[in-house]
């Protein structure tokens, strides 16, 4: 980490102070009355203990960033600055802004630097740390919420540590340098509550079996003895009639699955024809409102123990194959978070995989309410496509399979 | 912390304060009482928890009727602008706590309180506005340090609403402090305090003063009239006048010889009225003597006036006026001021006629001059008069000549108008019984000073004195019936009546209005004029050798009866006392200007010298001691050894207790007994030694225990990695645990038991591999 010389800065207070300062100097000079010299004597005074307190501040404060690893669109995202204060003065009313090479302030300047210089900027504003007060040779933990507006790696550079105490006529200034990265999942929003094990093809209530014995359901079969069978799973008829011990098999109960095809690949205007007038910036809108929605569907199927696998079309990515953990959520929703729309190589997956889900972007459907519509589902159920939503035209609003509500 | 709360409490009471300040500075109690009233309403009307701030809609209305109100009362009864402001920006203030407020509002409130601060130094230089502005200093600091911090605060919550995607969800910042955060923010702001003070005063002492007052001719017009009981002009218009207030208008220390005098009562002449226009009934000064004025500059040395025989020297009297902040420009001397000095005023206007002295310019603040005036009867005095100085021309609307005409004596003073037949005809009726008489066509005569007594006393001892009555008709003559019809009265109308009956006779005389000096404090060894010590008198002319004479014809005894105060020993002593320090206070601190600052940098300047410099200084005195050092100690060689052997002794001894100090301090350290009183500090370090003999041993091999960890979780810990090796420190931790919390005594067991787990540890660890 990289620490700047510390730099003093005038404000617009400052500099209505020095007018104030200047106006009763006039005044005193002018009347005389030796109150306004004692009330001059006293503003300057103020200003020599500003510049003093300015010259002492932050010189020997370490401050370093402890950003989380990752973080989730729309959710606040806590910035954490490990403040050490090595002085033996103590410092008061520290601010702490993250900020990018090229920042500047305004509207039309910021869109040039860090997080605000993509389309959609990922950050509506800095982020901001404040320290009320940190002693002589202490060592505080500050907060900065910031709120990513989309996925993606977000990318920090170096933040401002400055303090205007104690009476913010002259701010001493640090620039620290420390590169970090946080990956931003997209948005995961709360689905219907029967969405996910619906598009499972499984129901916790009623689960279907799987092919095989070695659990402690239902019958599944019958097979030789085996040391270390329990006695009650032997079945006593078929012993004897075969002379030999044969156990019960007992069905293994399987946990509802759900492989999820996230189609973001551009379908040509044979396919869809009514889709050749999308413009670039709404067909990646709505590969980002189906990114989401997988996202979503990932985050519901997790929370209701179903396996899931994720396989992505349209864009270089790994297929994971349905599994249920921590690790594994973690793993699909980085993928998604890491997906970039701007490579259209498609990844040769060698095993070919028979999605449960489908989802697919659907511009049409995004242009509705502003974006609040999600991309359309498409069930594959076993060899049954149950079409969620089909495409249509303007006129005719879109029946999404699914609709989405922000988490609360 | 509540940030906003406790900025709310210090901003309201900074609020409270300016407009406190600001009343007293002003003398306004009914203001205070309004405007004070609505401030603290406002405070239950919208900073409590079931307040409510008032719409800004009434508020901007409100608002445009102050200003109105300000503009209005400015144009029709042009008052004073410093008071209307005040009163404009308290009203502002009121306006504005009684509706919702931000930082931008505070902002305002604060501005405008330092504004209203700024004004009331301009109205004021009481020792308790000293205090009281003193008062507002610290509080304004305190709410300038609270401001920035919930400012600071303020920003960083607006910055997290910008960047939250709903406002609503982004939170207050949690201020995030470290321990003892209030005492070193308190140790912060009086370090602050104290800088800042120190400034003021290397400012305050060091900026260089001017002599002039640079308001010199708008500075009534800026203050307005200002009222002190003294008015230069005497209007009898037959209402009864007001006693005025007790505030002190001045002080006079009055020495002969270099020793105060405080026997008797004097008469401090301020203007010196001749003419009397019998129309608008008023006393006011002649075109004769204004046009006598001259303007004169005043030198290093003072200004001689006149200039007296050599004999006369060692027979002045020497008067030190300190006279505070007034609204007009004369100046108060004593009959015959022969020589003027003050370092605050540049020039005077003094006329050699009349005797009367002003400021050259606008007297603001408060103003210190010297007057010396001879013992006694200087023959000829008026002719010694020196023609100084230029010929004052005020102003070209006025239309005066640039030079003077000639004086007029024989029309100056002279002469009365109304019903003087009348009046002289009373005046020899009066003198008859004493046998004597005046030809009206004499200019003097040798008994003029008889005559004037005879009147003087003769109004003193038949006319009663009284401020508030008898309300005279204002259709008639206020003098005439005065004398004729109610024999009672005020000072102006005693003055007068004896002047006209004077002039009836023939003498020359005239009205002079001042201060009648009788308070002497005696703890500062001056006398004390108020505002109600105003009087007005008569001066006679008593011819060219004796000169102008000043006999006052108003009843002493009754002035001093009204005047005397019933007052106890002790209350008397503590207002002497007060009024003592507030005249130090105006004359170290108001009434500081260019001669007070070069004496007090010399001052300096010297005791810096006589520190540093010279065989005799206390530096000059410590080099002397080291350079004669060896000479004076001159020790043979056993007395060398002995000392050296001393000195080394002393050093080792010096050393072990230092290593006793250090080692003591580092065990409370270690073993955080710093917050327990020192008996049980010394007992626990004592007996928990072993323990800290057991982390030393540990740290040699490598395993410190970190600062989160508590001792048992640590031992646990190192008990699972190793427990062949580490099983002795559970045991020693658990002792440690029961001495230091467990109320156990380290018995000589226990002592025993600690020992031998140390040294199994020592044993288990010796054959570990130290870690590195």
């Amino acid at each position: 980490m990289e620490r700047s010389f510390g730099r003093i800065q005038l404000s617009l207070g400052s500099l209505i102070y020095l007018m104030v300062t200047a106006l009763i100097c006039f005044a005193a000079l002018y009347t005389q009355a030796n109150l306004l010299f004692w009330t001059l004597g006293l503003i300057l005074g103020a200003f020599a203990v500003s510049l003093v307190a300015a010259l002492l501040m932050l010189n020997n404060l370490d401050v370093h960033r402890l950003a989380p690893l990752r973080g989730v669109a729309g959710e606040p995202l806590i910035l954490r600055y490990h403040v050490t204060n090595r002085s033996r003065f103590a410092c008061f009313s520290v601010e702490i802004i993250e900020t990018w090479a090229g920042y500047r302030r305004g509207r039309r300047a910021k869109q040039t630097a860090g997080p605000f210089g993509e389309n959609p900027p990922k950050l509506r504003d800095r982020p901001f740390g404040w320290v009320l007060h940190a002693g002589p040779g202490q060592t505080i933990q500050a907060e900065a919420p910031c709120w990513p507006v989309r996925r993606g790696s977000l990318k920090f550079e170096r933040f401002i540590v400055r303090s205007g105490f104690p009476f913010g006529i002259l701010r001493k200034v640090v620039y620290f340098q420390q590169p970090g990265e946080v990956l931003i999942y997209p948005p995961l929003r709360r689905l219907n509550r029967q969405t996910a094990l619906s598009l499972s093809g499984n129901d916790i209530s009623n689960a279907k079996h799987a092919d095989r014995g070695g659990g402690m359901d239902e019958f599944f079969g019958l097979r030789p003895y085996r040391p270390g069978d329990n006695y009650k799973l032997i079945d006593w008829k078929h012993s004897a009639r075969a002379n030999n011990l044969v156990s019960r098999e007992m069905a293994k109960p399987r946990p509802p699955r759900m492989m999820i095809l996230l189609d973001l690949a551009r379908p040509d205007e044979n396919e869809e024809p009514q889709w050749a007038h999308i413009v670039d910036d709404v067909w990646s809108h709505a590969q980002e409102e189906a990114i989401n929605l997988a996202g979503s569907l990932i985050r519901e199927a997790y929370l209701h123990g179903i396996h899931v696998g994720l396989e992505v079309k349209g864009t270089p990515a790994a297929a994971l194959p349905m599994n249920h953990n921590p690790a594994h959520r973690t793993r699909l929703l980085d993928m998604l978070a890491s997906l970039d729309l701007t490579n259209t190589q498609q990844t040769h997956n060698p095993q070919p995989i028979n999605p449960t889900v489908i989802v697919r972007p659907n511009p049409a459907a995004s242009q509705q309410d502003g974006g609040e519509q999600l991309a359309t589902l498409i069930n594959v159920a076993g060899h049954k496509h149950w079409m969620a939503a089909q495409p249509h035209t303007q006129t005719q609003p879109p029946e999404p399979a699914v609709t989405a509500q922000p988490t609360t | 912390m509540d940030l906003s709360q406790t900025f709310s409490r210090v901003a309201f009471y900074q609020v409270l304060m300016g407009i406190l300040t600001f009343c007293y500075a002003e003398a306004n109690p009914g203001m205070l009482m309004v405007a004070g009233s609505l401030v603290v309403f406002s405070r239950f009307i919208t900073d409590s928890p079931w307040g409510k701030p008032l719409p800004w809609w009434v508020i901007n209305i409100t608002a445009l009727g102050v200003v109105a109100w300000m503009f209005t009362t400015l144009a029709l009864t042009r008052s004073n602008i410093i008071v209307t402001m005040g009163h404009f920006t308290m009203w502002l203030q009121v306006l504005i706590l009684f509706g919702k407020k931000t930082n931008r509002e505070y902002g305002h409130l604060l501005i405008l309180s330092l504004l209203q601060m700024i004004g009331a130094s301009i109205l004021s230089v009481s020792i308790l506005y000293g205090a009281m502005l003193a008062v507002y200093c610290v509080l304004a600091m305190m709410t300038v340090l609270v401001f920035q911090l919930k400012s600071s605060r303020d920003r960083v919550f607006e910055a997290n609403r910008r960047a939250a995607p709903d406002r609503k969800r982004a939170t207050l910042p949690k201020p995030v402090v470290g321990k003892g955060y209030r005492w070193q923010f308190r140790s912060a702001a009086a370090m602050i305090a104290v800088v800042s003070a120190t400034t003021a005063v290397v400012v305050f002492v060091l900026v260089p003063r001017t002599k002039d007052m640079s308001i010199s001719t708008s500075g009534e017009s800026v203050l307005g009239p200002r009222q002190v009981g003294f008015n230069p002009q005497v209007r009898l218009d037959g209402k009864p006048i007001a006693q005025g207030s007790n505030e002190p208008v001045m002080n006079v220390r009055i020495e002969m010889h270099g020793q105060p005098v405080s026997t008797r009562s004097w008469l401090m002449r301020g203007a010196s009225l001749d003419t009397y226009d019998q129309t608008t009934r008023t006393w006011k000064r002649g075109q004769d003597a204004i046009e006598s004025d001259r303007r004169i500059n005043i030198q290093t040395r003072g200004i001689e006036l006149a200039r007296l025989p050599a004999m006369h020297a060692s027979r002045m009297m020497h008067a030190r006026v300190t006279l505070r902040q007034i609204g007009h420009r004369n100046l108060f001397t004593l009959l015959p001021v022969t020589q003027f000095h003050s370092d605050y005023i540049s020039s005077v206007v003094f006329s050699q006629e009349d005797l009367q002295l002003s400021s050259g310019g606008s007297v603001m603040g408060a103003v210190v001059y010297d007057i010396y005036w001879p013992a006694i009867t200087v023959e000829n005095l008026q002719e010694r008069y020196l023609m100084l100085g230029q010929p004052n021309s005020i102003g070209p609307s006025l239309n005066y000549p640039v030079t003077p005409p000639p004086f007029n004596d024989r029309r100056y003073g002279r002469g009365w108008v109304v019903q003087s037949d009348r009046i002289a005809a009373y005046a020899r009726d009066i003198l008859k019984d004493y046998g004597l008489d005046r030809d009206y066509r004499a200019a003097y005569t040798p008994d003029d000073e008889r005559i004037a007594h005879i009147l003087a006393d003769h109004l003193k001892n038949t006319y009663s004195y009284q401020l508030t009555g008898p309300r005279l008709d204002q259709n008639r003559e206020p003098i005439i019936q005065f004398m004729f019809e109610h024999r009672s009265g005020h000072c102006e109308l005693f003055a007068s009546a004896l002047a006209a009956m004077t002039r009836s006779l023939g003498m020359q005389a005239r009205v002079v209005t001042g201060f009648r000096a009788g308070e002497f404090n005696k703890i500062g060894g001056y006398y004390v004029v108020r505002q109600s010590d105003a009087h007005a008198w008569t001066e006679v002319n008593l011819g060219p050798e004796r000169g102008w004479k000043s006999f006052d014809a108003t009843p002493a005894q009754e002035i001093d009866r009204r005047n005397r105060d019933n007052r106890t020993w002790l209350l008397t002593t503590l207002r002497e006392a007060y009024e003592h320090i507030e005249f130090g206070w105006i004359r170290s601190i108001v009434a500081y200007d260019v001669s007070t600052r070069h004496a007090l940098l010399f001052n300096i300047n010297e005791r810096i010298r006589s520190i540093s410099t010279g065989p005799d200084s206390i530096l000059g005195q410590a080099f002397t001691f080291i350079r004669t050092l060896p000479t004076a100690w001159r020790l043979d060689k056993a007395n060398t050894s002995k000392a050296i052997g001393s000195a080394v002794l002393a050093l080792i001894i010096s050393a072990g207790l230092l290593r006793v100090i250090l080692i003591r301090r580092r065990r409370l350290a270690k073993l955080k007994l710093t917050s327990l009183p020192p008996e049980k500090q010394r007992e626990l370090a004592k007996q928990l030694a072993f323990f800290i003999e057991m982390n030393d041993l540990l740290a040699e091999r490598g395993h410190v225990r970190p600062a989160w960890q508590n001792p048992r979780d640590y031992a646990l810990e190192l008990a699972e990695e190793r427990p062949d090796q580490m099983a002795p420190v559970l045991s020693l931790t658990d002792i440690f645990y029961r001495v230091r919390f467990g109320q156990q005594i380290m018995t000589g067991e226990l002592r025993q038991q600690a020992l031998a787990q140390l040294k199994l540890l020592q044993q288990a660890l010796a054959n570990q591999t130290p870690a590195h």
